[in-house]
């Protein structure tokens, strides 16, 4: 949407506002109305000359109904308020996804195009100087590092596809945590490496997980890719792989001493496209479907994840929990 | 002839800086690179490069606000926008920001080295004559060239735009003679990033304002209608 054009989210909610404020309006008329017809009622009769008994039994039955218009006008309020709440929070909710996919837009396009300026350029650098040796070996390294990243964004946005249209069909299986966390942080070693960064390990060797592979090796991928960008970004650092077995689940922790983020912001980091500061000037770089992805995997093979950091430049720490291989049979 | 032609290369991407760097110094200049945007301004303050090629999503400080941040301060160092927001919203607010040109992300390094050589030439065409305290009068008017500085009628202090100052100067180099639209498009962006020629209209509007004792009526900046502008010096009446 061009920012241009009015918000049509607030001209709606101005719309809901003014609905309320004249239906809130015309319940007090109306009651005010009601009291001046009793008013009214009460003079008639005086003046009729009814007897006391008869007019205290009228004007007992019309402070009945005033109550009973009280309640039933201020629980249609009620009511209307409550639905105007829900109608708004709806829209606010869907303004902020519009303003992220917005986001998304602009970061996956940043995400895709560069390293595809970077392997373009490095083709017609060879086509044009025709390099040899050294020059050449180095241009082939760069071409393979940016297709690496072309395919991881490809493989996040095939996840969040297949998790959108629900139609993943996850095993379960018997996996070694511990062998799953080492093949992802040889995949990481060099990248870690060029980018000063270390990635040491601690997950004991035989913690078993119930889970399905693809789903818990893109979980552990999402997670060291993430602290990679973050420790990158905060010019080096280490990264470390922990994990426990506790009380049926077993736990990976993935901690890093990166540029961290705002604890306020440690579950909003898992919704879709989310992404924490402005987007033209962003320290490391991504898509906002990352830890998305982790969040929605491990949901469906019924864990957990939490995110924790105190604060901006201190790090950050992401904890993923699968039910342990005890809890198979069940 | 690149060899004292330094360009610096704003980009976060280490392998595009480095394979831009490297193709720039195949081919004579000397090339810097800055991966982040405070150090890039940092860097355009110091000064010494005959061009910056600037990306726009940097960490730190975003390339637009380097280049309106440099413009402000008056520095002109060419600058060229490569990057990959590239709709025609995201160009033209990268010419607005004071950007010479505007390269979009995937590029042909073809193109890309085409342009930069465009810019070296026409910057090295203006600075030709634009030696410091050489002062274009004209009427009650006076233009430094060097310093894009200026003082009109009314003693109106000027600080002109790199456009601004490339159409007076072609103007002003052909005095008298009828200059087209497609000449003054031609040497100030050297390619056809605007739509239509009549961005020349506006920016000889803006001129009129400054300089002209009544912009309606102008006396130094005149239309050839159908063709283009011709400038007097001494002044006539329109």
């Amino acid at each position: 949407m061009s920012p241009r054009t009015p918000d049509r989210s607030r001209l709606l909610r101005i719309a809901f506002l003014a609905i309320l404020v004249f239906s809130a309006a015309q319940v007090v008329w109306w009651m005010i109305d009601q009291r001046r017809l009793v008013e009214l009622e009460t003079e008639r009769l005086e003046r009729a000359q009814v007897s006391a008994e008869e007019l205290a039994a009228v004007a007992g039955e019309h402070t009945h109904r005033l109550r009973q218009y009280a309640w039933e006008g201020g629980f249609f309020l009620l009511v209307l308020a409550a639905c105007v709440a829900v109608i708004a929070r709806t829209l606010r909710e869907e303004s902020q996804l519009r303003r992220r996919q917005q986001n998304f837009i602009a970061s996956v396009t940043h995400e895709l195009k560069s390293p595809l300026a970077s392997l373009q350029l490095a083709a017609e650098t060879i086509a044009l100087r025709r390099p040899e040796g050294e020059k050449l070996e180095r241009l082939v390294t760069r071409m393979r590092g940016d297709v690496r990243r072309l395919e991881g964004m490809v493989g996040k946005i095939l996840d969040t596809a297949s998790l959108e249209a629900g139609r993943l069909q996850l095993k379960k299986e018997r996996l070694d945590l511990g062998r799953i966390a080492d093949e992802i942080a040889d995949e990481f070693a060099d990248r870690a490496r060029e980018r000063g960064v270390e990635i040491v390990r601690t997950v004991p060797a035989a913690l078993c997980v119930a889970a399905d592979p693809a789903a818990t090796r893109t979980i552990v991928r999402n997670l060291v890719d993430n602290a990679l960008r973050a420790t990158a970004a905060a010019g080096g650092g280490t990264i470390t792989l922990a994990a426990r077995a506790a009380g049926g689940e077993v736990e990976l922790e993935v901690a890093d001493t990166g540029v961290g983020f705002d604890p306020g912001e440690a579950l909003r980091l898992f919704e879709k496209f989310y992404r924490p500061g402005d987007e033209l000037r962003r320290t490391s770089r991504g898509t906002g479907l990352g830890l998305y992805v982790v969040r929605r995997f491990a949901e469906l093979e019924r864990g957990r994840v939490a995110a924790a950091s105190e604060g901006p430049g201190r790090g950050a720490r992401f904890v993923v929990a699968w039910p342990g291989c005890g809890e198979e049979a069940t | 002839m690149n060899e004292a032609r330094a360009i610096l290369v704003v980009e976060d991407e280490e392998h595009l800086a480095q394979g831009i760097a490297e193709n720039l110094e195949a081919e004579g200049f000397r090339a810097t690179i800055a991966g982040e945007g405070r150090h890039a301004l940092e860097l355009v303050r110091r000064g010494g490069f005959d061009l910056v090629l600037l990306d726009v999503m940097l960490p730190g400080l975003d390339g637009y606000t380097i280049c309106e941040t440099a413009r402000a301060e008056g520095i002109q160092t060419p600058i060229l926008f490569l990057t990959a927001k590239g709709s025609v919203d995201d160009r033209v607010r990268g010419l607005e920001a004071g950007g010479d040109d505007y390269l979009p992300k995937p590029f042909h390094l073809d193109e890309l080295l085409a342009r930069v050589r465009t810019i070296l030439r026409r910057w090295s065409w203006y600075a030709r004559d634009a030696g410091r305290g050489k002062l274009l009068r004209f009427g009650d008017n006076e233009f430094d060239f060097a310093t894009f500085q200026g003082r009109s009628w009314d003693g109106t202090l000027q600080q002109l735009t790199q456009k601004e100052a490339i159409i007076l100067k072609v103007l002003a180099e052909r005095e008298s003679e009828v200059v087209s639209r497609e000449d003054l498009l031609d040497k100030a962006w050297g390619y056809e990033l605007y739509p239509s020629t009549r961005t020349i209209d506006n920016f000889i509007v803006r001129l009129r304002k400054r300089f002209e004792r009544d912009p309606q009526a102008p006396r130094h900046f005149h239309t050839v209608r159908g063709i283009g502008y011709r400038f007097t010096a001494k002044g006539e009446s329109p």
